[in-house]
């Protein structure tokens, strides 16, 4: 192997072990704008629904598996959250070919989030979320990203639990 | 046409184009990236001792302000063969304007369900079709309208090594129209043309082209697509025809998924010798047609139901055939 490859990895060690150490961001960085379509065709801007609540958004896929699981754990947390304005944005990095097929996954598996579309990537590639999958975000009212969660595992409900309330409880006072 | 409808004219599609309400955006500098690396070594005792590694990496970044995008990437491949390796670089410059977008460079298009033109990354199977040209998208009038010319980089991995599966010489020009007269209806319309340098026959180029429609409501959807290729004959001339058909519904309550999907095709390959600029629809599991898109029928039934909060049954069943022996 090359020096410049054992370089190139050496960076890539540097650059990816911090980011391991906590996923709380305690700059908030504020999340980007953007607007896409939901599955009923209706178009959802990010912007409109900010001051209402804490935001969770969770990248998906119909393929993964894990989105899947995570987006299941999440409805008891959407129900016990849903009347302090909780709002969901389920957004689908399935390609133009699964649309029907989301739709009627979706509405099977009696997820009452908003499911939006993202075809072509344009809005994971925002979030700056890659190829990891699931990928989720809270943000709470302003807009700032408060938790950033790649992968899931059972067990990571307690983390989001813990962020929603602590955005819920800044609101009250 | 008088000058006085020309102003009433000029007055009324000014308002309709601009009269739609877009949130305002917060200019904001987005910069987001990947760093992707792996490393392989691994052994083989027989039938003599050998050493072999690989080194992957990808890089891709993104700097966005407000509605500009500028996007560059590296992806890299070095095997213990160095004739073997491979680097590509990404980079594009990108307009996006809720009315209009422009973008210069590297990027991916599908039209309709791909049974016209599909370019996409798929990074499990390690497959690139990335397209390096222009591309204009318009979202006015109830409509969107793409046109696009580029050439693509089919990269592949195969037999050990990333390779490039098709003719990069190929020349791709294509557009799409889509137009939504309500809300619950989209009519569309596409049409892709394939130019290749080293064809010499009379009206050497394939096209391909087809109508869709669809619509959505609550509880039903509906997708239909029709796609027509014209192609020549080597070096005797003369236009060979091949076809694709594609719908697909869906039914939805809450609790309750249904998706039904059928396709016939025949010849409707749109390509070269062994490689694809379409993709056709197909109900196998895997996602990977038979017969490439050039002779083969089919359907697929996919459910998904929660009856009770406990309960969720999921299952699908997939079945395609060879219309005749090829």
């Amino acid at each position: 192997m090359k020096l410049r490859n054992l370089i190139f990895i050496l960076i890539l060690f540097f650059l990816i072990y911090p980011q391991e150490k906590t996923d709380t961001l305690k700059s908030y960085k504020k999340a980007p704008s953007f607007s896409l379509y939901n599955i009923n065709k209706e178009k959802i801007y990010l912007d409109s629904l900010l001051g209402k609540g804490p935001i969770f958004i969770s990248f998906w896929a119909l393929w993964c598996k894990l989105c899947i699981q995570e987006l299941d754990a999440f409805k008891k947390i959407y129900d016990q959250y849903e009347t302090l304005g909780l709002k969901v944005l389920a957004i689908s990095e399935d390609g133009p070919r699964a649309i029907n097929n989301v739709k009627s996954f979706v509405k099977g598996k009696k997820w009452k989030y908003e499911i939006l579309l993202d075809p072509d990537g344009k809005v994971r590639e925002l979030f700056g979320v890659g190829s990891t999958m699931p990928t989720s975000f809270i943000l709470d009212k302003k807009g700032n990203i408060r938790l950033v969660s790649r992968g899931y595992k059972k067990g990571d409900e307690k983390k989001f639990i813990r962020v929603i309330e602590e955005i819920i409880n800044e609101e009250k006072k | 046409m008088k000058r006085k409808s020309k102003f009433f004219l000029f007055f009324f599609l000014f308002f309709y184009l601009y009269s739609q309400e877009e949130m305002p955006v917060e200019k904001k500098l987005n910069i987001s990236g990947e760093i992707k690396g792996e490393y392989w070594f691994w052994t083989k005792k027989e039938p003599e001792f050998k050493l072999s590694d690989h080194f992957e990496g990808k890089s891709r970044f993104l700097i966005n302000y407000e509605n500009i995008y500028l996007r560059a990437g590296i992806f890299l491949y070095q095997p213990s063969l160095p004739k073997k390796s491979l680097k590509e670089y990404y980079y594009n410059f990108e307009y996006s304007h809720p009315k209009i977008e422009f973008l210069l460079g590297n990027f991916y298009q599908v039209f309709g369900r791909s049974l016209t033109f599909r370019s996409y990354l798929n990074e499990d199977f390690r497959y690139d079709k990335v397209l390096f040209g222009g591309r204009a998208i318009s979202h006015i009038l109830k409509s969107d309208i793409t046109l696009f010319a580029g050439k693509m980089k089919n990269i592949i991995f195969q037999e050990n090594r990333y390779q490039y599966e098709n003719d990069t010489t190929d020349q791709l020009r294509g557009g799409e129209i889509i137009i939504y007269p309500f809300s619950f209806l989209e009519i569309g319309g596409r049409y892709v043309r394939l130019n290749k340098e080293k064809d010499i026959t009379p009206r050497a180029f394939t096209e391909i082209f087809g109508p869709s429609i669809s619509f959505t409501s609550n509880f039903f959807d509906f997708y239909y697509e029709f796609a027509e290729k014209l192609s020549t004959r080597e070096v005797i001339g003369g236009r060979k025809k091949g076809y694709g058909h594609y719908l697909v519904t869906s039914f939805t309550f809450t609790g309750f998924g249904l998706s039904l999907e059928g396709m016939k095709y025949d010849s409707i390959d749109f390509g070269g010798e062994g490689y694809r600029y379409n993709d056709v629809p197909t109900p196998s599991k895997e996602g990977i047609s038979i017969n490439r898109g050039r002779d083969e029928k089919g359907f697929g039934i996919s459910l998904n139901f929660t009856p009770f909060d406990f309960l969720n049954y999921e299952g699908s069943y997939g079945y395609l055939q060879t219309n005749k022996k090829d």
